[in-house]
């Protein structure tokens, strides 16, 4: 499988340039034959919206994906927005194949901590699908889902192949932790104890003072970093890989065989 | 050694902080940006970073002594223009602020400093509008936090690629940038009046203001848990006094609310609003 991961900047609540870019970033996609096109969260209009959620949230079914769907004749398209769905918005991600969408996540767990006001705004979405694509078993999370065990739980539960993470990550650090070997080290646990590719596609670019650091990347099941993006700044990463390793990981280490699915503990 | 625990990953941060500039400079239109240089290592600093992120023909350090200043402190911000090539003037504020001062009777330190301050942010944003550049802030976190700076004065900028590093980090960032040994060695001023230091005036160190910041605030220790790394209780209460005191100085003014979209308060939206 060939995929490509497009770390993009994005103008905040401009949609119209947004996917402009966007276009961009899959024609380039497809010309160097790639599958797939992994875009972040809230590519089409940018993170720290406040109040704009309510101009930019459009209808899963909106025109502004048209041209999307003609090109996923050619290539599969993953991209964060902000849905539109009788008066209450979502931060969601469609996934779009030949001609059409045929999945919309809404992200489960939005953060209203710290710095973040996603929970102010948005409207969560309550569960999480994995789908079967032309690649395998697809399951989509969306930034701070991956922070929930519970989210990763249906992930693994579901026996996922390629998990996508759609991130619109801020950077910080102190002299202890930095941001990104955060997300090498949530990634790595889930690759390794699921037996599943990781794809992880963050944005980059400022709102006011808070930089997303990009560092998108490709992991396989042995929880290595195969392909990785530079930090902070527009990259188009293309990884190729085998998906015959994830049988071969899963064999080596069949953890949902002997997973009780409906554990609780008591 | 507790001030450790504010070690920077220079060559990340330094990255960071260039594209911070480049970007948020770039994305209003704009490519230049004007800065106050004053010899001193916060402004040094940021004339380094502003210089990687644009071009040294792109930043402009403006000198803006006043006759009591001192002669070493220009004599460091030329060391700067002349390290990293960036464009300069010496516009000496001597002239403005003794029309300014000498209509009143008599004018304490404190309302002088602020003048100076203040004149020198006239000069800055005025630059601006000449070279069609953005003013880059120079107030380090330390600062910021006690308050320790003219609001209006020298806390006003467009944008401030430091203020988020302890005085700490702008010494571990400005050895990483190879500044000029004067400007790293020579004890912290405000350089207002003749003599003046900042630690002096303080009356505490800026290693232990910045490790009693950091545990209040970024590790969110109470006043008590700081006290017990060894600080005595009275100065870690009047830090955080001082923090609390000065909040009105980091923010706009406050509006009135009647309608259900006041400004700021329920009309939220970014600056980067479209860019």
């Amino acid at each position: 499988m060939r995929a490509a991961l497009c770390q993009i900047d994005t103008i905040l609540g401009n949609k119209d340039r947004n996917i402009i870019k966007i276009n961009h970033h899959i024609d380039k996609a497809i010309f160097e034959q790639c599958q797939l096109a992994v875009f972040p969260e809230l590519a089409v209009t940018g993170y720290g919206l406040r109040d704009l959620v309510y101009d930019v949230g459009i209808d899963s079914n909106s025109e502004i994906f048209n041209q999307l769907k003609e090109k996923s004749r050619k290539i599969d398209i993953l991209l964060g927005y902000v849905e539109h769905d009788s008066g209450y918005f979502y931060n969601s991600a469609v996934y779009i194949s030949d001609g059409e969408i045929v999945y919309n996540y809404r992200k489960n767990f939005l953060p209203d901590y710290g710095m973040f006001e996603e929970g102010r705004y948005f409207t969560a979405g309550d569960y999480v699908e994995t789908i079967n694509t032309k690649f395998g078993r697809v399951s989509v999370l969306i930034c701070e889902d991956m922070f929930h065990i519970s989210a990763q739980n249906v992930a693994l539960k579901n026996n996922t192949d390629i998990l996508i993470i759609l991130s619109a990550s801020p950077f910080w650090m102190d002299s202890s932790s930095i941001k990104p070997t955060l997300w090498h080290s949530v990634a790595s646990n889930f690759a390794r104890l699921s037996g599943s590719y990781v794809l992880f596609a963050n944005r980059v670019g400022f709102e006011d003072g808070v930089g997303f650091f990009g560092g998108s990347f490709v992991m396989n099941p042995s929880g290595i970093i195969i392909k990785e993006a530079e930090l902070f700044k527009e990259e188009l990463i293309i990884s190729e890989f085998d998906t015959n390793d994830i049988k071969r990981a899963k064999w080596a280490m069949p953890g949902l065989k002997n997973e009780v699915l409906d554990y609780d503990y008591r | 050694m507790i001030i450790d625990k504010l070690k920077l990953d220079c060559s990340i941060v330094s990255k960071y902080l260039i594209e911070f500039v480049k970007q948020e400079i770039v994305k209003t239109g704009l490519k230049k940006a004007v800065l106050g240089l004053s010899g001193g290592i916060d402004s040094s600093l940021a004339a380094y970073i502003a210089k990687e992120a644009l071009g040294k023909e792109n930043v402009y350090g403006i000198m803006m002594p006043y006759r009591s200043s001192s002669k070493d402190s220009l004599n460091d911000a030329m060391k700067v223009v002349e390290d990293t090539g960036i464009n300069y003037k010496i516009f000496e504020i001597t002239k403005p602020a003794d029309a300014y001062i000498n209509s009143f009777d008599k004018m304490s330190n404190l309302r002088k400093g602020n003048v100076f301050a203040r004149l020198r942010m006239i000069t800055l944003f005025d630059h601006s509008s000449e070279y069609s550049a953005l003013v880059v802030g120079t107030s380090n976190k330390t600062e910021l936090l006690l308050g320790y700076g003219t609001w209006y004065g020298d806390m006003a900028s467009c944008l401030n690629p430091i203020g988020d590093l302890y005085k700490n980090q702008i010494y571990q960032l400005s050895r990483y940038f190879n500044l000029p040994k004067s400007i790293l060695e020579k004890k912290p001023s405000a350089d207002l009046w003749v003599g003046q230091s900042d630690e002096d005036e303080l009356g505490f160190s800026y290693d232990d203001a910045d490790v009693i910041l950091y545990h209040l605030f970024d590790l969110r220790f109470s006043v008590d848990e700081v006290a017990a790394l060894g600080f005595d209780k009275e100065l870690v209460e009047a830090i955080a006094n001082r923090v609390r005191k000065n909040q009105f100085k980091r923010l706009p003014p406050i509006i009135a609310k009647i309608s259900k979209r006041t400004i700021n308060i329920d009309f939220r939206y970014l600056r980067d609003w479209g860019l």
